[in-house]
């Protein structure tokens, strides 16, 4: 296993922004030559790796009209590198909010340390922001802090090397608090009987940490492991996990062993835990298009919309978007709930029901006018999946729950935690052939 | 700022020198701010070497790593300059109090590569490499290849030191940046390194718990080319990883299933081995749960091979691998294949009703990968014919042009013929099929175009004059397609005697003509044959298989050997072309691997299994005489062809788990 070569930003046009070599070993114009081989494929066969003729081998990834690639002319963990492209690309944000050409551009001294920092003779290092912040700052930052003394650059270093790398010490709330978010995104297939074809629930509980000091914290969740781990009888509704991943900062043999999750969070944001179920879930909404050609210039769309989940709950900014044919014109909506866009780009209309309650249902019509000269892909849209996009408050298809949040710090401070809990849309597509 | 202005004047340079040299420290740092920053538009500022160099006076970290990165950047142009940068790096280095700056100077004196300069860093680097801060330790580790590589001949003291260290070193990241800098010496140098002993394993698993993320991908990989002693050794090190399946980074996860995968070969425990096997399977199938497609890529073309030993970690799963609609076609496409490989008798009929919506895709390409796969399942399952046949047959309907999908649809269903001759039956497919005949343009869409029109001539209404119209072009096909023509005008012939006797005529005289040899010699072989006895002639070509055919599963893509040196290098670059390492790269040697054989994992199936086997063997005594134009009718993905071949000789051996 080998390390990057080296590193390119590059812009749109494939215009080297920074670069940075790890190994001498490259032609000085690799990047040309990658330039001339990304033109070799189309949409259909780009792969995101790329060799050419001399042994090296592109990796690359895409943000927002830029390109990060590496080069490496050996024998390279791949996944390695791409997940470090990801973290790149994350701490960048990090730093200043919009990664772009401009902000590039602006800040390319930090990006210079940065690289230098994160990857050392093509190995990633520290890639934590929450270190790197403490000795490599952008200008804006430095300008307000003044100058501090070499000490703190000690303390540093001592973080890099620590077994906590992700907390420093000594710091300080006046109120201590924690923000547990639990968010699922539901992945639904749904066929055009209304069957499942498949269905998975992808979670994660995103934490805002305001603690002091170096607290030690427990959670409980209703874990269904855990309570056998116990000998304890399940509830009623425990959550059977198919896979779980923690943060760095929870101990993973402990939960190995006990199913207990116990951790130092880092200061500030941070995602404590995804998790995967790969449970048949019943459709939290179905959809059922009605088409009628009345004639070869018209076309009619009846929608009819309902919600699966308990009354009590509530659906908000739901918005469904149904395909229509390419060439459609004219469009008329009627409905009594919510609005209708016809959004010609994305070859669909969306109906938006800002409150879409449970055990509801909903109808829509739509009537399009479609030019006598057809296009060749007009049927091409009943081949499109329906796709709807939501967000259910204070709710989780799952079942999962924090049962606790146990904090404990030396100095014997009482913390608040407090938790919320959200079901998004994850890729929910419903298919119309 | 606006350093990247277009209005470059002529004294630019000169006035960069000039505020280099100024007494004021700010002053001097903006300038050497704009340097790095022509350097990175590409512009030549070499000619400042001398005053940027200076600066290295400062103490200031910010201004010392901008001066750095550019000594880094022209030092290969101006060897002998750099030269007088040594002063200040040794000063850095053995003076300094800060170890940000030690480990700052010894990581940019290992990127110099400058091999007359390498003698003055030995020292400075023994140094750092037993420095009390671990900062700068991890970070001169990891410069001792950087050396090494240019220059040899000085490192033998300081390799014996690093072997040292392992030894003794505490610190989890020191130790994983070491393993990692000892794994590249050692394939520079062709000499193992490392000397696993059970406390250095110890070592490394405590170091794993405790280091950064990937530190602890350096280690997990590095464990993973190990051979465990005993199956004690092995289960030990399992435990100890199988935390690290709950790792938020997917390639630690990766790494601990590539670890617990190669050991399971060492366990003795079958019961163990199976649970094993169910926890990993779901951290492999969460790995496709991520968002990004790249990382999704790599896990594909990573299951792909770990299948072929491991089908019992995706026993079910086949839904996993179901396509959404908006994923990029790279994924698509790999998601396909894989559906196919691990399609059984339980659940082909779900993956076809899958295959039935793909058909309808943009993409050419993938349309035509979906309808081999439809034929693929057809023929490895009897129930499935019917299936695959509609939904052929449906998409043909709508055929409107000649485009690739039509080509790979006409040899699909040639195939399908093959396995059960009575198809043409149904659902009309002979008449649908001869309509968009024309549609055909490739050789071996054609060729089988010309084959259903000789094997079905009764049965399709003008057939003598679809074959007139491919004999008046003859000439002009390809090889493939001539020898086909060949054997079905005789088809023709033999059962419309006086209707065809002209056309064979034709068929005859242009064929002898045929530039092509083996085309002349059939020609030939059939001109003889029918003048002497056109009933063995009869009994030749128009054989007619009764009932179905067989055909064996062979989901293989690798031989043996070649799997297991695949597998160690699981989530490597060689790996995601699916290449051994040294097929990429000449100067890795391959570890010799005596293994011939090895252990597959999949599900008992006792009561499926023998039978399975018994039928296989009937099927290959009964299996009837050759025809003629021999086709590989289960030509898997082309360029593991040749591995088949040559697996289907050394047979592997099924393992079951109990």
């Amino acid at each position: 296993m080998f390390g990057i070569s080296s590193i390119y930003i590059l812009d749109q046009k494939g215009r080297v922004l920074i670069t940075r070599q790890y190994r001498n070993e490259l032609p000085a114009n690799i990047h040309e030559t990658f330039n001339k081989k990304l033109l070799e494929f189309d949409e259909y066969t780009q792969k995101p790796v790329m060799i050419d003729k001399d042994g090296y081998t592109y990796i690359f990834i895409r943000h927002n009209n830029l390109i990060f690639m590496t080069v490496c002319s050996q024998n390279a963990n791949c996944l390695m590198i791409f997940s470090f492209l990801f973290r790149l690309v994350q701490v960048l944000q990090e730093y200043f909010v919009n990664v772009e050409e401009e902000s590039i551009r602006d800040n390319f001294v930090v990006v210079y340390e940065l690289l230098d920092e994160m990857l050392d003779n093509g190995y990633p290092q520290t890639t934590e922001f929450k270190i790197l912040k403490e000795f490599i700052k952008t200008e804006s930052f430095q300008l307000k802090e003044k100058k501090q003394p070499e000490q703190t650059n000690f303390n540093v270093v001592a973080l890099v090397s620590n077994k906590i790398s992700w907390r420093k010490e000594g710091i300080k709330y006046k109120k201590n608090e924690v923000f547990l978010d639990v968010i699922e995104k539901l992945n639904i297939l749904i066929g055009q009987q209304g069957n499942v074809i498949k269905s998975e629930i992808i979670g994660q509980v995103q934490v805002k940490c305001m603690l002091s000091g170096m607290p030690e914290l427990k959670l409980g969740l209703n874990d269904k492991a855990f309570f056998e781990a116990q000998g304890r009888q399940a509830r009623a509704r425990a959550v059977e996990f198919d896979d779980i991943k923690f943060h760095q900062c929870v101990r993973l043999s402990k939960f190995e062993n006990e199913r207990v999750i116990q951790f130092i969070p880092p200061d500030g944001d941070f995602e404590l835990i995804s998790y995967r179920l790969d449970i048949r879930v019943k459709p939290l909404f179905s959809v059922d298009v009605l088409i009628e050609r009345k004639s070869t210039t018209k076309i009619e769309f009846l929608v009819k919309a309902k919600s699966n989940f308990k009354p009590k709950s509530t659906a908000n900014n739901v918005e469904i978007f149904v395909p229509v044919p390419e060439d459609a014109e004219q469009p008329q909506f009627r409905t009594a709930h919510g609005s209708v866009n016809y959004m010609p780009e994305k070859e669909a209309m969306c109906w938006s029901i800002k409150q879409f309650g449970g055990q509801r249902d909903f109808m829509m019509n739509a009537v399009f006018h479609l030019p006598t000269i057809v296009s060749p892909n007009r049927d091409k849209f009943q081949k499109m999946p329906i796709n709807i996009t939501f967000e259910i408050p204070y709710f989780t298809v799952s079942g999962f729950q924090v049962r606790y949040l146990k904090i404990q710090d030396k100095s014997g401070y009482n913390a608040l935690p407090w938790v919320r809990y959200i079901t998004q849309n994850g890729e929910y597509q419903i298919r119309m052939n | 700022m606006a350093y990247f202005g277009n209005n470059q004047q002529r004294g630019e340079l000169q006035e960069l020198y000039i505020d280099l040299n100024d007494l004021n420290f700010e002053k001097k740092k903006e300038a050497i701010k704009k340097v790095i920053a022509y350097m990175t538009v590409g512009k030549d500022v070499s000619q400042l070497f001398q005053s940027v160099i200076k600066c290295l006076e400062f103490q200031d970290i910010e201004m010392k790593k901008l001066i750095y990165l550019y000594i880094v950047n022209y030092s290969r142009q101006k060897p002998d300059d750099a030269i007088m940068v040594i002063q200040n790096f040794r000063k850095d280095v053995r003076k300094s109090e800060n170890p940000l700056v030690r480990a700052l100077a010894i990581r940019t004196f290992g990127c110099l590569r400058v091999p007359k300069l390498n003698e003055y860093l030995i020292e400075p680097l023994k140094d750092c490499i037993q420095d009390d801060d671990p900062y700068v330790r991890k970070t001169a580790v990891l410069c001792v290849p950087k050396v090494f590589e240019v220059s040899p001949e000085l490192c033998p003291a300081i390799l014996e030191q690093l072997q040292k260290l392992l030894e003794k070193e505490s610190n989890a990241l020191v130790l994983a940046n070491l393993i990692q800098s000892m794994r590249e010496i050692e394939v520079l140098y062709g000499k193992q390194l490392i000397i696993l002993n059970p406390k250095i394993i110890q070592k490394l698993l405590l170091a794993v718990d405790e280091c950064i993320e990937w530190g602890q991908i350096f280690i997990l990989d590095y464990l993973a080319t190990h051979d465990p002693v005993d199956s004690k050794q092995a289960e030990t090190i399992i435990e100890r990883s199988l935390p690290r399946l709950s790792h938020i980074n997917p390639t630690v996860t990766f790494c601990a299933v590539k670890l617990i995968l190669k050991y399971l070969d060492y366990l003795d425990n079958g019961d163990l081995v199976k649970n094993l096997c169910k926890k990993i399977s779901p951290s492999i199938i969460s790995l496709l749960s991520w968002n990004q497609p790249e990382i999704q890529y790599t896990i594909l073309r990573n299951i792909s091979l770990i299948l072929q030993k491991f089908p019992i970690l995706f026993e079910n799963e086949v839904k996993v691998f179901f396509c959404s609609f908006n994923e990029p076609y790279y994924i698509k496409y790999e998601k396909l294949e894989i559906m196919v490989r691990i399609c059984d008798s339980k659940n082909f009929l779900q993956v076809l009703n899958e295959l039935k919506i793909y058909i309808n895709e943009a993409d050419p390409h993938f349309v035509r990968k979906t309808i081999k796969s439809i034929g693929k399942i057809a023929i490895m399952y009897d129930k499935a014919l019917q299936e695959a046949v509609t939904i052929l047959i449906e998409f043909a309907k709508n055929v409107q042009q000649a485009n690739e999908p039509v080509q790979e649809l006409f040899i699909q269903m040639q195939i399908l013929y093959r396995k059960n001759r009575y198809l043409y039956k149904s659902n009309d497919s002979l008449k649908i099929l001869f309509n968009i005949l024309e549609y055909a343009n490739e050789p071996e869409a054609k060729s089988a175009c010309a084959w259903i029109v000789g094997e079905f001539a009764e049965f399709i209404p003008k057939s003598v004059e679809k074959m007139q119209e491919y004999i008046d072009h003859f000439l002009l096909e390809d090889r493939l397609v001539q020898l086909q023509l060949l054997t079905s005008g005789v088809k023709l012939y033999i059962k419309y005697p006086s209707l065809c006797s002209a056309l064979i005529q034709q068929l005859i005289n242009s064929a002898k003509d045929s530039f092509n040899p083996d085309v002349r010699d059939r020609t030939y072989i059939y001109w003889r044959l029918l003048s002497t006895d056109p009933e063995l002639v009869k009994n030749l070509v128009c054989y007619q298989v009764k009932g179905s055919q067989q055909f064996q599963k062979d989901i293989r893509l690798w031989e043996t050997k070649d799997l297991i040196i695949a597998l160690e290098n699981m989530g490597s670059i060689s790996n995601l072309f699916h290449k051994l390492p040294n097929q990429l790269y000449k100067n890795i040697k391959v570890r010799n691997n005596h293994q011939k054989e090895a252990k597959i994992y999949k599900v008992d199936d006792k009561l499926e299994s023998p039978s399975k086997e018994q039928q296989i063997k009937n099927d290959q005594q009964n299996q009837p005489p050759q025809q003629n134009q021999d086709l590989d009718l289960l030509n898997f993905e082309e360029p593991a062809s040749n591995n088949n071949q040559s697996n289907n000789k050394n047979k592997i051996d099924v393992y079951d788990l109990i």
